[in-house]
């Protein structure tokens, strides 16, 4: 899946494309996000234009946290609509992840 | 002083007289060695100063494959592992300084040339003229092959134990049926050391009728199992039959049921000297009434729930198995609401307490007046309690099985929908756009924003298990979506072909973000109030996710 991204200072912006991540993609969202986790990667995945996300999708993203957490890098999370945020919520994850409002927090965040 | 003559001649009769005492002794010894020698068990003595063997008689020899000239003059250490000479040494200790025999059931030893082996020994002392022991006699018996036989047949029994329980939750129990809208049920089985033959069927009729098979065979273990077994795939035989030449909309009448079952049974129950008790009860749903067929079964108890009393429900009919021809009679019971049916094994009202009472017909009469207006599982789970308390054990002689029938309210849905997909992961997107709608066009106050999202992510989790787990991926598979709203609840339902799920196999999720996969069964569980893995009046797999709709 094609995966629009933006470049702020050393950190990598990743718009997750389309409006669901469920089992039906997770598994190509996974293939093809690996090429922008690089070791030591500062990377915010922007979800403004998801309004489904399942476990599949949720374990997709948890996958890409501890790949970049085990070389040095870090994950933040941003722009979440309710109904994600409620299953994130629901299996604990936002103890896991850092999930901030905007993209400008998330990248502010990985400059302090 | 006599004359040397006279001297000579006594000495010379001495010496004869000690020559022949002295043979008779030899004699003597060389029967008592001969017996000792020969005697078919093992037979050993021991110095008591130093242990070292004196005497070592064939058996020994041949047992342990010891050869005495390697014997004698040794002790238990040149011959025995450490560990084993320990324990033989220690307990001719005990022999010696206790002055008394002492039996040892079973040792092992190890023998130069057949393994180990396991003896049964008696130990004695033997003591001198000064009362010390002198001696110590050990005699052995191999019970080597007695202790094997012993554990093959415990193994046996276990096994034994094990493949009733098997027949048991295989052949001779079934699920009671859910979702069968105007009824709950609810079956307990506590299985015994040995398997009894009791066994309990239902039978849906659409959902119209359902039919409620209680049976148990005479007898224990598993022959009485395979009876049981047995006689259920008659009664199903004999019902499939007399529905397919029954006239189309009607059902055959269970005392017909009863009455051909029988025929199929009874000379084989009567060659086997065995007979079976069988309580076929038919609610009918629709009409609320309980077509009855008793023969010989424990008295079913009818518990009214207008008036808060139990009636006891007896047929006149005979056991199965007791005479060959017989004309089944039949019972109607009118029903109503919340009326509850218990249906039970006389291992149930057999049960006994310390003092060698029975728990009784009363007893349970009891209970159910006392719990009858709660769920059947709660119900039947008093019961269970009430069992275990007045007998002050879980464990039972016999299996004790109870099955309770309550008659609901019968609901008709508000709305209903339902729609097929296919086993392809693609789908997911269309099984939550068919919630999506259901939730909108219901009828009653709409349903929150957030209530949507749990039932669209309820449904996503549980058709994408399907699609992964129970087809294994297969894409070409059917997955049969239902929807169906009522004033209080919203039940979605998945129907499929594939593999059964086994929910309590599934591992808890990590929360701590240690594994990427295992949150969908939590998800499906936090997302509805009620989760029901089960199976649909024809056989498919069926999931069952309920909403309620909260007030307001």
């Amino acid at each position: 899946m094609e995966m629009a991204t933006e470049r702020a200072g050393d950190v990598t912006i990743v718009v997750l494309p389309g409006e669901q991540l469920d089992a039906s993609n997770a598994k190509d969202f996974k293939r093809d996000i690996g090429a922008l986790l690089e070791p030591r990667g500062k990377v915010v995945f922007d979800l403004g234009g998801l309004q489904f996300i399942d476990s599949s999708g949720l374990g997709a993203i948890l996958s890409c946290l501890r790949r970049l957490n085990a070389d040095g890098g870090d994950l933040k999370l941003c722009g979440m609509s309710k109904s994600v945020r409620a299953l994130f919520e629901l299996v604990r994850m936002h103890k896991i992840f850092d999930i901030y409002g905007t993209k400008e927090e998330a990248i502010r965040a990985f400059e302090e | 002083m006599k004359p040397l003559e006279a001297q000579l001649a006594e000495h010379q009769r001495t010496e004869e007289a000690l020559a022949r005492r002295t043979a008779e002794l030899e004699e003597a010894r060389s029967f008592l060695d001969s017996v000792l020698e020969n005697l078919p068990v093992m037979l050993f003595v021991k110095d008591a100063r130093d242990l070292k063997f004196v005497r070592w008689n064939k058996a020994e020899e041949e047992a342990l494959g010891i050869d005495r000239t390697a014997a004698i003059g040794k002790s238990d250490y040149d011959f025995f592992p450490p560990e084993q000479a320990s324990f033989f040494v220690a307990k001719d200790r005990a022999v010696l300084n206790g002055g008394q025999m002492v039996e040892i059931p079973e040792e092992a030893i190890q023998t130069a040339h057949r393994g180990l082996r396991y003896l049964h020994t008696i130990k004695v002392p033997v003591f001198g003229a000064d009362g010390t022991p002198k001696y110590l006699v050990g005699i052995s018996e191999d019970i080597t092959e007695r202790k094997r036989a012993q554990e093959e047949l415990a193994r046996a029994r276990e096994q034994e134990v094990e493949i009733g329980f098997k027949i048991q939750q295989t052949l001779l129990l079934d699920q009671p049926p859910r979702d069968l809208p105007g009824v709950r049920v609810a079956a307990l089985t506590i299985p015994s050391q040995r398997i009894d033959g009791d066994f309990y069927d239902f039978f849906k009729h659409m959902d119209k009728c359902l039919d409620v098979i209680v049976g148990d065979v005479m007898g224990k273990g598993i022959p009485a199992a395979l009876l049981g077994a047995a006689t259920k795939s008659h009664f199903l035989q004999a019902l499939s039959r007399l529905i397919s030449l029954a006239a189309p909309g009607t059902l055959p009448e269970p005392k017909d049921i009863v009455t051909l079952a029988h025929s199929e049974v009874a000379r084989q129950l009567i060659e086997l000297e065995s007979f079976v008790t069988v309580c076929y009860a038919r609610f009918d749903l629709e009409n609320r009434r309980l077509d009855f067929v008793d023969c010989g079964h424990t008295t079913t108890i009818h518990f009214r729930a207008r008036t808060g009393t139990c009636t006891l429900l007896r047929g006149e009919n005979l056991p199965l198995g007791v005479s060959e021809h017989e004309i089944h009679e039949q019972i109607r019971v009118p029903l109503e609401a919340g009326d509850v049916l218990l249906f039970y094994s006389d291992g149930l009202t057999e049960t006994r307490n310390h003092a060698g009472e029975l728990f009784g017909v009363d007893r349970l009469a009891e209970c159910l007046r006392e719990h009858g207006r709660l769920d059947p599982e709660a119900l039947i789970d008093h019961i269970r309690q009430a069992a275990v308390a007045f007998s002050e054990s879980d464990t039972f002689g016999d299996d004790l099985t109870c099955v309770a029938v309550r008659i609901e309210e019968r609901e008709i849905p508000l709305a209903r929908a339902e729609m097929e997909i296919s086993s392809d992961l693609r789908e997911l997107a269309r099984a939550r756009g068919f919630v999506r709608e259901v939730c909108r066009t219901l009828p009653g106050p709409p349903l929150g924003e957030e209530v949507v999202n749990q039932l669209e992510l309820a449904i996503t989790e549980a058709a994408s298990n399907v699609m992964r787990h129970a087809y294994g991926e297969r894409t070409d598979q059917l997955i049969q979506l239902s929807a169906e709203a009522f004033d209080d609840r919203i039940v979605l339902r998945l129907h499929h072909l594939g593999e059964t799920f086994d929910p309590s196999a599934v591992k808890p999720p990590a929360f701590d973000g240690s594994r990427e996969g295992g949150f969908g069964m939590y998800i499906i569980e936090q997302s509805v109030d009620e989760v029901r893995y089960d199976r649909d009046e024809r056989g498919r797999n069926r999931i069952s996710l309920v909403k309620h709709r909260r007030a307001g």
